[in-house]
């Protein structure tokens, strides 16, 4: 997709949306019942697959309900800032231990298989220096360039791309934190403390002040 | 383009979504927003792309697409916040303040002693008790009632006045619902500052000592200036480190722009001998500037609506936050009804990212008096006030050459597409939002016009360079949704800097960002800047300032001292959705 592409083809859908847009527009912040689903609107059911190879839905499977931590990164990255990432996300799953999948969900969002995806995540060899892996408590997942993307963007980092990898959507340095029932959101840069992004996942889970 | 994903779809939201992956696509495609606008996509006000459903905020998420619902201009008057009179200890109730943190009866979030205890005497001391609440408001007689978080329950809070050189004790009750209820934007735990007073470590807000619903917290204001207690400027404080307007808000870790969205804020004037708050006062040290109901507050916030009229929060956009629609003291676009003769206008820009320009729709110019809370040398003629995110300004309007039933505005004609900061370009008047009328009104009595505006206002001291016995650097940047001080995320646990009380040292801060503004809030002590970009300010134009204003890859020198108080305070970003992604760092003075 080129820029000239791009802009072809938004005018004539734009345009589309000048008599209707009204009707649709209504962002999602109203009051909703415990359970979740205050951000149906927001995310995007997107299909991704997990490392083991489970076909999911980032809204209804994933985010819904649930206190979650989301990563962008490539495990299998040999780049030192990487391997750092890897290796601090990881300090943080041995720091929440059993809680990992009870009431925290951490997720890995990776390059697709080709790209340094689900299997490099698990600790495959790279070029480099040896890639850290996240080792349990993740769930790692990945799906097409284009999915990974936007569900990049719906986490609010795809104006933020840039920096080490740029022009390479699965990376970000940060991290992403929600209460989603609780419509509770911020962001952290990935390599905090695992200590302090215990402390803020304690926060936005509503069991710290 | 994008083949159709295999999920469900909501009811109603397939053209959001056709938008948002539009918008998607548009960054893949590395289309920047400032392309967007040079390409004529996207108007300085995100209008017309909102009209098409791709505004420039939901550029940059991903999030849901709507405008603000539109609203008749010029309808709503001007709220004026009241002032406020001080009480004495009884205000309180029945818990008398304490030097010690009183947590056996209910205080919360102080963790130290009210530090110069001795210096507060309640016979001779303001006191103030506010509480937190949720409160009904009305931004606009078309748009439903809405749910704000206040002071007191007004948007904006109460206008508090203090005295230089006298206590003010205020108590800030908690009265918000816990958290395990509440939803949506916003954490209902509190930390307020009052910005840029010179306040003990233990009142100053810090973010990590949050008062939780049900607390209570003192906060101890001396307003002594800066140097009382120190060797050089007697008890009294260096008056030269007076100040002006102040405001107070709350600035919870992670939270701070929700929360100030919210509606926590508000507004407390300084006055002494000289700004003495009578325009008719016989004194011969009172400068005389309008006073009364011709000395207004204008709280300027830019905000965003959802479809049912209600205050929206993109709680998805990392990267500032565009609101498409201007408030003034919480109306929209509302309009003041002026006598023929000067005010006094207190302006204050509580962003949450948007930078201001404003001018008079007539050319007229402005004379200002302050600048961050700060006096200036002599006033200044000028043709705008700029305002950052969380600038100040003090300025006089002569409205009396005016015929009555003149009608003219305050225009911001500050260029800004997207929460990264001004594009640089300022419009033409013509081409500029109109965010307040004035209507000339000559029947509105006025007994005249005794008000003046004095030759000379405060000079700053003077700069001792020498003194500064250490210099340090602040690299501010941001990678990837990220901001970071000195390649560092913000990590509550870490002090970047410990001056000793009584020194003076020299903070480099520098912007690392190639793409974006930044506007670094440093508390505790006013700042004077010894070089912008390498080169010293022209004779005549130093000026104290507690935000430095960094354009992408400027450094700034900034000359501080750290008097009379020992403890930790936090510098952060001005935009507190930069600031809640990690850029401030912690400093603590020590003995």
């Amino acid at each position: 997709m080129n820029r000239r592409r791009a802009l072809f083809w938004m005018l004539p859908l734009a345009a589309a949306a000048i008599p209707v847009i009204g009707r649709f527009a209504s962002p999602a912040q109203g009051r909703r019942p415990r359970g979740g689903g205050a951000h149906r609107g927001h995310f995007p059911n997107l299909g991704l697959t997990t490392r083991e190879g489970r076909p999911v839905r980032l809204y209804d499977d994933l985010l819904r309900g649930r206190t979650v931590l989301a990563a962008f990164l490539d495990p299998g990255c040999a780049e030192a800032a990487c391997v750092a990432t890897a290796e601090n996300l990881a300090r943080l799953a041995r720091a929440l231990g059993e809680r990992c999948g009870r009431d925290v969900f951490l997720y890995a969002f990776t390059p697709p298989p080709g790209g340094g995806g689900p299997d490099a995540a698990a600790g495959a060899p790279a070029r480099g220096l040896k890639p850290a892996g996240l080792g349990p408590g993740w769930t790692v997942l990945s799906g097409s360039g284009r999915s990974l993307a936007r569900c990049r963007a719906s986490f609010g980092l795809a104006a933020a791309a840039g920096g080490r990898h740029r022009g390479s959507p699965p990376h970000a340095n940060a991290v992403v934190i929600g209460n989603e029932p609780h419509e509770r959101w911020l962001a952290a840069a990935a390599l905090t403390d695992p200590e302090v992004l215990l402390e803020k996942l304690d926060r936005v889970a509503g069991i710290r002040s | 383009m994008h083949g159709r994903e295999p999920f469900e779809m909501p009811g109603g939201k397939q053209l959001a979504e056709v938008s948002r992956r539009n918008r998607v696509e548009l960054i893949e495609a590395g289309l920047t927003r400032r392309d967007l606008v040079k390409l004529g996509l996207l108007t300085a006000g995100g209008w017309l792309v909102a009209k098409l459903g791709l505004s420039a905020r939901a550029l940059k998420g991903g999030g849901p697409v709507h405008a603000s619902p539109p609203t008749t201009p010029w309808v709503e008057e001007l709220p004026l916040p009241p002032i406020v009179a001080a009480g004495d200890a009884a205000a309180l109730g029945a818990v008398r303040p304490a030097r010690a943190p009183n947590a056996a009866a209910g205080e919360g979030g102080r963790t130290a002693p009210h530090q110069h205890w001795a210096l507060f005497d309640p016979a001779a001391a303001d006191f103030h008790r506010i509480e937190a609440r949720v409160a009904t408001h009305s931004w606009h007689r078309e748009l439903p009632a809405d749910e704000c978080w206040t002071f007191d329950g007004r948007f904006p809070g109460p206008l508090l006045h203090a005295r230089r050189g006298r206590p003010m004790l205020v108590r800030i009750h908690n009265a918000l619902p816990p958290l395990a209820g509440h939803r949506g934007y916003g954490r209902p735990e509190l930390a307020t500052r009052l910005v840029n007073a010179h306040t003990a470590s233990e009142s100053d807000g810090h973010p990590l000592e949050t008062l939780r619903p049900g607390q209570w917290r003192d906060h101890l204001h001396l307003h002594r200036p800066a140097g009382f207690a120190e060797p050089g400027s007697g008890p009294a404080g260096d008056p030269r480190e007076g100040l002006t307007t102040l405001w107070y808000h709350d600035q919870c870790l992670d939270f701070m722009a929700q929360n100030v969205y919210r509606g926590l804020m508000g507004l407390c004037c300084v006055l002494d001998e000289r700004d003495t708050g009578d325009e008719a006062d016989p004194s011969p040290t009172a400068w005389r500037l309008p006073s009364g109901r011709f000395d207004v507050p204008l709280v300027f916030h830019d905000r965003l609506f959802d479809t049912g009229g209600r205050a929206y929060f993109d709680l998805f956009d990392l990267d500032g936050v565009l609101g498409d629609t201007y408030t003034v003291n919480g109306r929209i676009r509302p309009f003041l009804r002026v006598a023929r003769r000067k005010y006094r206008f207190r302006l204050v820009n509580m962003g949450p990212s948007r930078h201001l320009d404003l001018r008079l729709s007539n050319g007229q110019p402005l004379v200002r008096l302050s600048h961050d809370g700060c006096l200036l040398a002599r006033p200044v003629t000028s043709a705008n006030a700029s305002l950052p995110v969380a600038g100040r300004c003090d300025v006089v309007v002569d409205f009396g050459r005016l015929p009555s039933g003149t009608t003219l505005h305050l225009v911001n004609v500050q260029e800004q597409v997207d929460g990264r900061g001004p594009t640089g370009r300022i419009l033409p008047l013509g081409a500029g939002q109109a965010v307040l009328r004035f209507v000339v009104d000559g029947a509105l009595e006025t007994a005249g016009d005794p008000s003046r505006i004095p030759e000379a206002l405060v000079e700053p001291p003077p700069v001792d360079r020498a003194a500064a016995v250490t210099t340090r650097t602040f690299e501010l940047d941001h990678a990837d949704g990220v901001w970071t001080v000195n390649g560092k995320p913000f990590d509550p646990h870490r002090i970047t800097a410990s001056p000793r009380r009584g020194t003076a040292e020299v903070w480099n801060v520098v912007n690392r960002s190639r793409t974006r503004a930044h506007t670094l809030h440093v508390p505790f002590e006013t700042h004077q800047v010894l070089a912008r970009g390498g080169i010293a300010p022209e004779a005549g134009l130093a000026r104290r300032a507690d935000i430095v204003r960094l354009a992408p890859g400027e450094g700034a020198s900034l000359f501080l001292r750290f008097r009379d108080f020992v403890g930790r305070y936090v510098a952060h970003c001005r935009d507190g959705a930069l600031a809640d992604r990690g850029m401030l760092f912690q400093w603590r003075v020590v003995p």
